[in-house]
């Protein structure tokens, strides 16, 4: 079992290390047996080397330059990326409900969390297509982040003791996706804790009084559940974006030729407010910056709490928001291209300053929650603030404020909105 | 002017349009539902934007607003076989008005046109020929009615080109190609046309051709010589718009109603169909009441768009006397606000993104409105209240139009829980800004 585990490991690593590595290689042939055969997954979990091959296009401006290289260059590897590391993700967890070394099995799925999240949160804030029809069905399906509610999935946890082999598990909104992982993942000892403000509810010190095993069994079966829920719409969204499935970068391309860019442009557009949500949910609120913050500060609104990686989370979004505003043939290059060079040094300027305050937060080795418990409010008013989460959060106000107010008018996009008449 | 008034006319007219007005609210309705913007605009929305002076006006209570569209589209229909028109000439404007006064988001010309049409239907004998009514002898077959029926409407669409055409005679429409420099220079991929809009003499060609349309067109369509080749122009010119700008109904309103400056009796003509009897058998005396009553709402139609005269800076950057003033298509406005709000007691200081209350139609709209944002900070208020705090409540806000840069729009030291809205100058909203708008050149960067 070990040994399995270490090549686990290594494949992650030769993952990351070289971006050929999917060709022609696939999760079974690099860790031999499987140790069990999840369902809903297909029989071989293979990583299509051709996923991303949609062939040839020559753009006419940076504007179809854009929509082509980030459909088939960047995002389609995204999900292509993230359907890996949620294959593997399930595998580890296969692997860690079986027994043998808890420890490095915790590890090695911990690892594996870190890497799937991480990829997803780069395409929730790019989420053009697939992540964006139908009200961003998919990411709520994958994640169901703010939505998720621990005091749900505990619950879950003690119905699948109660019910042993017989459990189904309730996959409503408040109890499912990889938030709801999340808070199994960062509970090894899977300890119930009761509610805010409650006394224990019947049950809950009973679950905690069991042995370590039965409660690790309970917690297992809940999470095998849960991942299974999220392979199977992965799976959805990979297909959507698959050379061989629904191909969306070719669906991008044929409404290219048909006249539609600045129409898809604008989707692209609508998809990068995602970076709102960061400033509002992510550092507005943890900050008490937010008025669904009812204290000073509210650290138990950061993402990722459990697992400390808000800002590894953050840094994804920004990525995202970067590499599709700033990046090659991006909208920094498309203001240039309309005449308004000006526009594009204030956007790049306005991306820097969210980066650095990134950097310095990143720089202080601590989680955000440790900072926002760290946060003299009275010095978090503007982006000259001395903590970088709120200078964060000050930035990213000044660049929705400008991307609202100059660059959208610049290159005629519309905010986001449903279909609607003007006049 | 009493020949103008009460001159018989041919009534096939009148019938041609009512089945056409009929066509379009069904159609137009039935889209609106199936389009899911009933839910979007009124259901999900949990906080709606009140016209000033209507702010009683409520959203039914559960599916109410269903089976208020499902009633309006029935009297639709009725309306255009001709059925109980009269009542439902009424029924139709007051549940149309119903809606457009539920949400000022949801504001926008045509539908205003629509409302002003329908109240007009009021008066009007639509069941003259060709309805239902006739059929069934609810009301007689009239082959002739007074002129006036027809000139209301052909003012009231008339009034619209007009002040259309008005609101473009400035510096930024004609001399710097404003908006439509920024407009077409985002369509120059459209097929067949696209490349020229790579080319800013293109802009210029559009918007002075815009301009010289809608001030003019009304001029062309009355004149016989000219009046079929105009109508051609109608048509072109609406397509256009049509292919180049979201605005769903507007040009089909706008080709149908323009039939209005054919002669009475066209439809007839077109179909063929004899009169049975001449006009000289008809004879409608003037009715003074009726005299009074049409130049009262022609002097509302005349001066309501030329309000904005009456408030100091530009209409186009405060907005104030925008609606209701056919201000069609002439400024591509964006902004953002925040609302940075204080705590009496605390000192302690929160910022609220619009998009936590309201949908994106909404923040969209009020952004760049400030009666708008005024409207929204006294939501937040009460909200806050709610919560039992006692708050000031600042906009800080950007905008730009036509190109400028952006600046800020309210003035953010403003408490806005102290401002009450009215109908005097908003004192409280910036100075537009004072430069040119920039010009976009397009030029394809080196691949």
């Amino acid at each position: 079992m070990k040994t399995k585990l270490i090549i686990l490991v290594a494949l992650v690593g030769v993952t990351v290390a070289c971006s050929d590595f999917f060709k022609g290689k696939t999760v079974d042939s690099e860790m031999g047996v499987r140790p069990t055969n999840p369902s809903g997954l297909p029989d071989k979990a293979t990583v299509d080397p051709r996923a991303c091959e949609y062939g040839e296009f020559e753009a006419a401006d940076s504007r179809q330059d854009l929509l082509w290289n980030l459909t088939s260059q960047t995002l389609c590897p995204k999900v292509r990326e993230f359907r890996y590391y949620v294959t593997l993700l399930r595998l580890s967890v296969d692997q860690s409900c079986v027994g043998g070394d808890q420890k490095n099995a915790d590890q090695d799925v911990m690892y594996l969390w870190g890497k799937t999240t991480m990829t997803l949160e780069y395409l929730l804030a790019n989420p053009l297509g697939p992540m964006q029809d139908n009200m961003k069905r998919l990411a709520m399906e994958i994640y169901a982040w703010p939505d998720f509610n621990r005091w749900s999935t505990k619950w879950e946890v003690m119905k699948a003791h109660e019910l042993g082999d017989g459990y189904t598990m309730n996959l409503a909104p408040s109890r499912k996706g990889l938030a709801s992982v999340e808070y199994l993942l960062s509970n090894p000892d899977m300890i119930v804790e009761k509610g805010p403000g409650t006394a224990w509810r019947p049950g809950e010190q009973e679950f905690n009084a069991l042995p370590f095993n039965d409660r690790r069994a309970a917690r297992c079966r809940v999470l095998k559940a849960l991942l299974n829920d999220v392979g199977t719409f992965t799976e959805e969204l990979y297909n959507a974006w698959s050379a061989t499935g629904g191909a969306y970068p070719v669906a991008v391309l044929q409404r290219v030729r048909n006249g539609e860019a600045q129409t898809v442009l604008n989707e692209l557009s609508d998809g990068l407010y995602y970076i709102e949500k960061m400033k509002d949910f992510k550092l507005g609120y943890p900050l008490g910056l937010n008025q669904r913050c009812a204290s000073a500060v509210c650290p138990e609104a950061v993402e990722f709490k459990g697992t400390g990686l808000g800002v590894p989370a953050l840094r994804q979004n920004l990525e995202a928001f970067r590499d599709a505003a700033v990046g090659p043939s991006g909208f920094a290059d498309q203001l240039i291209e309309v005449g308004r060079p000006e526009l594009a040094v204030t956007l790049r300027e306005r991306v820097a300053s969210i980066d650095a305050a990134l950097a310095d937060l990143e720089a202080t080795g601590e989680t955000l929650d440790q900072r926002v418990l760290k946060l003299d409010k009275a010095l978090c008013v503007d982006a000259s603030s001395p903590e970088p989460a709120c200078r964060g959060f000050f930035a990213l106000r000044d660049l929705m404020s400008f991307w609202k107010s100059e660059v959208l008018s610049a290159l005629d996009l519309q905010q986001p909105r449903n279909e609607s008449d003007g006049d | 002017m009493r020949a103008w008034l009460f001159k018989p006319i041919h009534s096939s007219s009148l019938a041609a349009y009512r089945i056409l007005f009929g066509l379009l609210g069904t159609v137009g309705l039935i889209r609106f539902w199936y389009m899911g913007w009933i839910e979007r605009c009124f259901v999900r929305p949990e906080f709606l934007f009140k016209y000033y002076g209507f702010e009683w006006i409520k959203l039914w209570p559960g599916d109410g607003i269903y089976v208020h569209f499902a009633i309006l589209i029935a009297v639709s229909i009725c309306l255009t076989l001709g059925l109980f028109t009269r009542w439902m000439s009424l029924l139709f404007f007051l549940g149309f008005s119903y809606i457009e006064l539920l949400d000022q988001s949801n504001y926008l010309n045509h539908y205003y046109l629509v409302m002003l049409l329908a109240f007009i239907n009021i008066f009007l004998p639509l069941n003259a020929l060709w309805s239902l009514d006739g059929k069934l002898g609810l009301s007689p077959r009239r082959e002739f009615v007074p002129a006036w029926t027809l000139n209301w409407l052909r003012f009231q669409v008339g009034t619209v080109y007009f002040f259309a055409g008005l609101a473009k005679f400035g510096k930024d429409w004609l001399l710097e190609a404003q908006p439509l420099n920024i407009w077409l220079t985002a369509h120059r991929d459209l097929p067949v046309i696209g490349s020229l809009f790579e080319y800013t003499w293109s802009h210029f060609a559009m918007s002075w051709a815009g301009f010289i349309f809608d001030s003019t067109i009304v001029f062309w369509m009355l004149i016989p010589a000219t009046r079929r080749f105009a109508y051609l122009v109608v048509i072109f010119f609406h397509a256009m718009t049509f292919v180049l700008f979201p605005i769903g109904m507007f040009p089909f309103i706008m080709v149908s109603m323009a039939l209005v400056f054919f002669p009475d009796d066209w439809p007839a003509k077109l179909l063929k169909i004899p009169k049975r009897i001449g006009p000289s058998a008809f004879h409608f005396n003037p009715r003074p009441a009726l005299v009074l009553g049409l130049s009262a709402y022609a002097l509302i139609q005349v001066t309501v768009p030329f309000r904005h005269l009456l408030y100091p800076g530009d209409v186009l950057w405060n907005e104030e006397g925008m609606r209701f003033s056919w201000k069609v298509m002439v400024r591509e406005k964006n902004g953002e606000a925040t609302f940075r709000v204080r705590d009496r007691q605390t000192g302690a200081v929160q910022y609220v993104s619009p998009s936590q209350y309201l949908l994106r139609h909404q923040e969209n709209e009020m952004s760049t409105t400030p009666d708008m944002i005024l409207q929204f900070a006294h939501h937040l208020q009460k909200k806050f209240a709610e919560e039992g705090k006692d708050v000031a409540i600042f906009a800080e806000t950007m905008a730009s139009f036509n190109g400028r840069t952006a600046k800020p729009l309210i003035d953010e030291q403003v408490d806005l829980t102290a401002i009450s809205e009215s109908f005097y100058p908003k004192t409280w909203v910036s100075p537009e800004p004072g430069d040119s708008p920039h010009r976009l050149k397009f030029h394809r960067a080196a691949r």
